[in-house]
């Protein structure tokens, strides 16, 4: 059947084609301090979509500002056919598209990069976001809880002004440990510390455990010092873990290797790879830190 | 329908519009946007004798109308072009230059005596102005004696045509253009990139991990296109003009300029049919003038005509 080999690359050819979407903005607003929503429905997109795959969103039709930037989907609703993102007041992009209004036009591109994998049917799943790492945890979180999974998610941020999430997470049944680093709500301090005393209690067989099932795995977004200490967490107490990283990009689609990582495969040999291309999702034990 | 064919000194090309090394890959990632066979030919990204892993991250800032990168010539080294990504774009029925970098003259001839034993390649193009290596790199393009000595050294391996892509920051480009014509470059393709750099005011320190980074973009337009006129008046080589190519209408003032061929670079990270477009806004844009090719916009902005 080598005919339908080639037919099949070609389709897929054409369904990749297709990644340069143009989305409308149906809401944007602000949900915590500088942290604003949007909500973009665009069908095919929230149709191929899945946790931990991000967007590059087109800012200007002119020359500024120049490069598209990169987001994680912080929501998936195939069903309204829509996507939303979550973005913080950073620069000049960010500035723009707080202003934007409903009823815009927005072009991008997406669904890009591997999102995150988990096994089928019910077991226990532990994530932990930092700061705005939490954004594309969320409907990672949604899809492990309609397997019925048990979802236990520890949030960090700064202050309780800087938090978002906590309801929506909620309302999906997971389990929610909040820590802030000046104590304002949660547990006082970074949320490494809770999560370790959390994975040092049920980490291991699931014998003695309060709760059945097995802990699964771990899966982190958020500034790369604290997936460094996520990992180092996962390595101690032996959970395997996925991590989404976050790179300066600039095309998002491999081809101009701003976004290289070094990635350690399992007979230690080191690789170049691009967050935007074989990321932004790699194991734990995969990922080489610097400093 | 005008006539989009150029041919750069045997170099025969179905369109004038090519990939920017560095901006493409080895066009693998393109493949799911439009075919490889379109760009006019695809300048793969640099290689260099042995894998290089790049510099460290942050490697891209954004910039006005433009961006910095300091990427450092990532790639899997010229054997592994010369086995897998040369084959894979030929079977892709692409135009296929070959970017070449060195730390030094040994490297150049290394690493252009292993490309003439590859089939397939159209043309080389010899990288001695990037402003992301230590050692090398531009070094060897700022100045026009050293300029020559590579093009020497790689005119005596290249049996396909020779182009020598030159560094934009130095004091007199025509300089190092008159040196490396005469040493044998078959084409000239300018400009690289303008070094530069970004300060993070919240960090206090450079974005880019590596300090400083070269610019390109829109931003560098007016400097790559006032290069292109002066080059073009004072040698007598086919000249592939980049530097902030984003749509046709930059591309035509290029030719206008004297180039016989463009690059898109960084448009290409943008808007991935950046090429497809500009080729297809060239063709309108000669028939509502009514030229017959593109051969003949080619200089008509050059002193004289």
């Amino acid at each position: 059947m080598n005919h339908d080999s080639s037919t099949v690359n070609h389709s897929r050819q054409q369904a990749e084609g297709s990644l340069v979407k143009k989305a409308l903005l149906t809401r944007n607003q602000e949900i915590a301090k500088g942290i604003y929503e949007m909500e973009l429905v665009e069908p095919d997109l929230a149709a191929a979509a899945r946790p931990g795959q991000f967007v590059m969103l087109s800012i200007s039709k002119g020359l500024e500002p120049f490069l598209r930037r990169p987001f994680g989907i912080a929501g998936i609703e195939p069903q309204k056919g829509s996507i939303r993102l979550i973005y913080q007041l950073a620069g000049r992009g960010t500035k723009q598209m707080a202003a934007w209004e409903a009823g815009r036009p927005v072009e991008l591109l997406g669904p890009l990069g591997n999102g995150f994998a988990w096994e089928n049917g019910p077991g226990r799943a532990v994530l932990a976001g930092g700061g705005m790492g939490i954004a594309p945890l969320l409907p990672l979180a949604k899809a492990l809880r309609s397997l019925n999974k048990e979802v236990t998610v520890f949030l960090g941020a700064r202050s309780l002004d800087l938090v978002f999430g906590i309801k929506e997470l909620g309302q999906a049944g997971c389990q929610v440990q909040l820590a802030t680093e000046d104590g304002s709500a949660g547990a006082a301090g970074f949320v490494t510390l809770p999560l370790e005393a959390y994975l040092q209690k049920n980490a291991g067989s699931s014998a003695g455990n309060s709760s059945s099932a097995q802990l699964q795995g771990l899966y982190a977004c958020g500034p790369t010092p604290f997936l460094k200490a996520v990992s180092g967490l996962c390595d101690r107490y032996s959970i395997t873990a996925q991590l989404s990283l976050e790179e300066r990009m600039g095309c998002g689609l491999g081809a101009c290797m701003g976004c290289t990582v070094q990635i350690k495969d399992s007979a230690g040999k080191i690789k170049q790879q691009r967050v935007c291309y074989e990321g932004p999702v790699f194991k734990a034990e995969e990922v080489v830190f610097h400093g | 329908m005008a006539d989009l064919k150029v041919n750069l000194a045997g170099l025969a090309l179905d369109n004038p519009v090519m990939a920017a090394s560095g901006t493409y890959g080895f066009g693998r990632e393109f493949l799911k946007f439009y075919p490889s066979s379109l760009p006019g030919a695809i300048m793969a990204k640099g290689l260099t004798v042995e894998p290089t892993a790049g510099n460290p991250t942050p490697r891209i800032a954004e910039t006005p109308a433009g961006m910095l990168n300091s990427i450092g010539l990532q790639n899997p080294g010229v054997d592994a072009f010369i086995a897998e990504e040369l084959p894979w774009l030929k079977s892709q029925g692409a135009r296929v230059i070959a970017n070449i970098n060195g730390h030094s003259l040994k490297d150049f001839e290394e690493i252009s005596r292993r490309l003439s034993a590859a089939t397939g390649l159209d043309a080389i193009e010899v990288n001695i102005s990037c402003p992301n290596v230590d050692n090398g790199g531009m070094f060897f393009g700022t100045d026009p004696a050293l300029a020559a000595q590579v093009t020497k050294v790689v005119k005596k391996h290249c049996r396909v045509p020779l182009i020598i892509k030159l560094s934009p920051n130095v004091t007199d480009i025509t300089a190092i253009a008159k040196a490396v014509a005469a040493e044998g470059a078959d084409i000239l393709s300018l400009i690289n990139t303008l070094l530069g750099m970004a300060i993070d005011r919240k960090t206090r320190r450079p974005v880019l991990a590596r300090q400083v980074g070269g610019l390109s973009g829109p931003a560098v337009k007016p400097v790559a296109l006032r290069m292109v006129w002066q080059v073009a008046q004072t040698v007598d080589l086919p000249i592939i003009g980049m530097g902030g190519i984003v749509s046709a209408e930059d591309a035509i003032e290029f030719f206008l300029a004297g180039a016989a061929a463009v690059a898109v670079g960084s448009g290409n990270l943008t808007n991935p049919y950046c090429i497809p477009e500009i080729v297809a806004g060239i063709s309108q844009w000669l028939d509502q003038e009514g030229y017959v090719s593109i051969n003949d916009i080619r200089g008509l902005a050059l002193p004289g005509h």
